[in-house]
């Protein structure tokens, strides 16, 4: 088995997470009663070595960042980083608090409403994922923190992991568009049952 | 019978064609296009007599292609096939004419059930 994400198993998994997001957008939507508009997630593969400059790429150091990270073990063994500036944070925390007819008086309602949204997209993405590939995942609460756009890149655990899926996520609630990075730090081993799981995802299409 | 299956992803299309197959047991010529625009361009030149068609396309999305092929045949047959499960995207494809709506992911199940219904 080559070790790679070939065109067929990258188109495989955007299939599955273009699933995952209009399962979580349905959950969102239901919540604020709302409907919003899904788009095509685009996935991007890339080593440990090539995330700051990605993540670089796709961030401002003018900015400031809410981080959300979030644990997930079992076959799928890694971390789930859900990265959204300040601005659209306000407009999340804006659009679920104003639907609990709530006003935001301080940043913890931010941090409150990306740690819900963070959690419902991890959540659909890789227990889709785990679903559809029949590979089982427990998830740990997300830990969510405010960063500066200079701190944004420098995560702490990169020695851990060996490949990152990222998804650029766009949510479109309300005319509002919304939009973050979602990245995916797995381990060599889930990456390697990942490759099985889509093979076989693939394999049940062929005729 | 012949079938336009739309979809940005490969393995969409063909799961649609794999449940088809299994699905329909008459004989059938099809299509397959991979985005809205290659969409309309092929059902107008290639007039099928049911399309499968998903939501979340680039270039053009499905709601825009179903809305310009029931411009050009408002008889057309238009099964959407999404990901997006929100109560208000069923209501607004099918105020646009869609004549199904199935779930991805789409089983042989699902589209024996809308198949028995058209054909």
């Amino acid at each position: 088995m080559m070790n790679v994400l070939n065109d067929d198993r990258k188109d495989a998994l955007t299939e599955i997470m273009n699933i995952s997001y209009g399962m979580a957008t349905a959950i969102i939507s239901d919540s604020i009663e709302a409907h919003a508009n899904l788009h095509v997630p685009k996935i991007h593969i890339v080593g440990t070595e090539g995330l700051e400059n990605y993540v670089n790429s796709k961030t401002s150091k003018k900015n400031n960042y809410f981080v959300s990270v979030q644990v997930f073990i079992n076959k799928l063994d890694g971390e789930s980083i859900f990265i959204i500036d300040d601005k659209s944070a306000l407009q999340v925390a804006g659009i679920f608090m104003s639907d609990a007819d709530e006003t935001i008086e301080n940043e913890d309602d931010i941090v409150s409403s990306i740690h819900e949204l963070s959690n419902i997209l991890t959540s659909a993405c890789v227990g889709k994922i785990a679903e559809l590939l029949e590979l089982e995942v427990f998830f740990h609460p997300p830990a969510v923190d405010k960063q500066s756009g200079e701190k944004i890149a420098e995560y702490k655990n990169f020695e851990n992991f060996s490949k990152i899926i990222v998804v650029e996520t766009v949510l479109d609630f309300r005319q509002e568009k919304i939009h973050g990075l979602l990245i995916f730090l797995l381990k060599e081993s889930s990456f390697e049952h990942l490759l099985i799981a889509l093979d076989k995802y693939i394999e049940q299409y062929e005729i | 019978m012949k079938i336009l299956i739309a979809d940005d992803s490969k393995i969409a299309r063909k799961g649609v064609l794999k449940s088809l197959t299994a699905a329909f047991s008459g004989e059938f010529d099809y299509r397959e296009a991979s985005n809205g625009f290659e969409a309309v361009e092929s059902f107008a030149a290639y007039r099928p007599d049911l399309v499968f068609m998903d939501l979340t396309m680039p270039e053009k999305n499905g709601i825009e292609a179903l809305e310009e092929i029931k411009a050009m045949n408002p008889a057309a047959k238009v099964v959407i096939i999404t990901a997006d499960i929100q109560k208000k995207t069923t209501e607004i494809v099918s105020e646009l004419g869609a004549t199904g709506i199935l779930n991805k992911p789409v089983t042989a199940e699902k589209i024996s059930q809308i198949i028995t219904k058209l054909v």
